[in-house]
């Protein structure tokens, strides 16, 4: 039986195990590696595909960490930050995923930042529950993006991140 | 080939690979801008960081970078081209219509690049159809929806014998075409709750077609579509068919 993953997200494409070191070793990973190369080749859907399962995975690492992260007292994002990080993840289209870094915040949260040339934005999940944005160019002053949570606010500054970018 | 009301095609591409003059540079595919801009104005550079294609640098950024192609998207984002000084990639992206308008729109984007870029030769030609399968249930019987997948052992007991997540790349050769079919297969994160999601993917392609003119080039595709259509039909099941119809 086929059975779907359940206990965390697996990052693609499926990489084998780099301990072999023998020559059969080397030479299944540069048949695979190569394999894998053609495979995703010059397909929109595999870039897509291999940048949103290193997101989910990121996000999955994020999930884990504890408090202190960073030696400074942060917070540990919580369960209501990660549920929104992942509503804000499945509105990112593949051209959003193409820009996107995902971070801890130093305040309690996820953050998803988009950078472009001079051009930054970024949309934050917050252990508090909020979805709260902000987006800037070069040296102007920063401009936040309100939501209200729901899906349609997301998706609106989503779309607003977009036009900042000019994507 | 019957038609599926909800054909699972999430990208179906065009791919013709040349030889360029040596003389042209990185900086002369943006000649290609002036001409799609108005269909295509979202345009991004690709790049090529030890040896791994790259979209985008906010991920995986690298040192090391440097350009391979440019990419452009129309407005709706479900049309893509890709140009590089080793060819030309033209994608539909769901949802997909048909093999003529993808066909056409590729043909009309090649005279483009062809004429700008003056090829010496085609090298390879492929066309690619990439199905997601989005399977209901969190445990599937493989053979129930495919007729091509990875057999494991019946000698294992049940429990032995669960698997996945997979990725299953095979190339199939085309003696007639004097090309490679290849399928892969993987499963990825699925499109629905409580689902399974399998991708099959055909990339057929062939190297150094036989053609010699544009009419020929285009029929090449044609029969390529039918070897892709012969592939799909063959390695899916009727539980499958109902699905997406």
């Amino acid at each position: 039986m086929l059975t779907a993953e359940v206990k965390k997200p697996t990052e693609f494409p499926l990489l084998t195990e780099n301990n072999a070191v023998g020559g059969a070793g080397e030479e299944l990973r540069a048949k695979v590696s190569e394999g894998l190369r053609d495979t995703l080749g010059n397909s929109v859907f595999w870039a897509d595909t291999v940048l949103r399962s290193g997101v989910q995975v990121m996000l999955h690492a994020l999930s884990e960490l504890h408090s202190n992260w960073d030696s400074y007292g942060a917070p540990a994002p919580n369960e209501q930050a990660l549920e929104n990080a992942a509503r804000i993840l499945e509105h990112l289209n593949a051209f959003d995923l193409t820009w996107t870094r995902i971070v801890p915040s130093a305040e309690g949260g996820i953050g998803f930042c988009f950078t472009k040339d001079d051009r930054y934005a970024d949309i934050e999940s917050s252990n508090e529950g909020d979805i709260i944005g902000v987006r800037y160019a070069g040296m102007q002053p920063p401009v936040l993006i309100e939501t209200d949570g729901t899906d349609t606010g997301i998706e609106a500054a989503l779309k607003e991140i977009r036009n900042h970018l000019r994507v | 080939m019957p038609h599926y009301e909800k054909a699972p095609i999430t990208e179906a591409l065009i791919d013709i690979r040349v030889e360029l003059s040596v003389d042209l540079r990185f900086e002369d595919l943006r000649a290609i801008k002036r001409h799609i801009s108005s269909d295509y104005p979202h345009e991004e550079t690709r790049n090529l960081a030890e040896g791994i294609i790259q979209f985008g640098s906010a991920v995986q950024a690298s040192a090391q970078q440097k350009p391979w192609g440019l990419v452009f998207r129309n407005d709706s984002k479900n049309q893509v081209l890709q140009v590089r000084l080793d060819g030309f990639t033209f994608s539909r992206l769901e949802p997909y219509e048909t093999f003529e308008s993808l066909r056409d729109e590729a043909r009309r984007l090649w005279d483009i690049y062809r004429e700008l870029m003056r090829p010496k030769k085609v090298t390879r030609v492929a066309v690619r159809y990439i199905n997601q399968l989005n399977i209901p249930g969190i445990t599937v019987e493989p053979a129930d929806y495919l007729n091509t997948y990875p057999h494991v052992s019946d000698r294992l007991p049940p429990e032995l014998r669960n698997f996945g997540p997979y990725l299953l790349r095979l190339p199939m050769h085309q003696d007639d075409l004097k090309g490679i079919l290849v399928i892969n297969e993987a499963m990825t994160a699925p499109k629905i709750p409580d689902a399974i999601s399998i991708v099959l993917d055909f990339d057929l392609y062939v190297e150094n077609p036989p053609v010699t003119t544009e009419p020929e080039l285009w029929s090449f595709f044609d029969r390529l579509r039918e070897r892709k259509n012969t592939y799909f039909e063959a390695c899916i099941t009727d539980k499958t068919r109902e699905l997406i119809r």
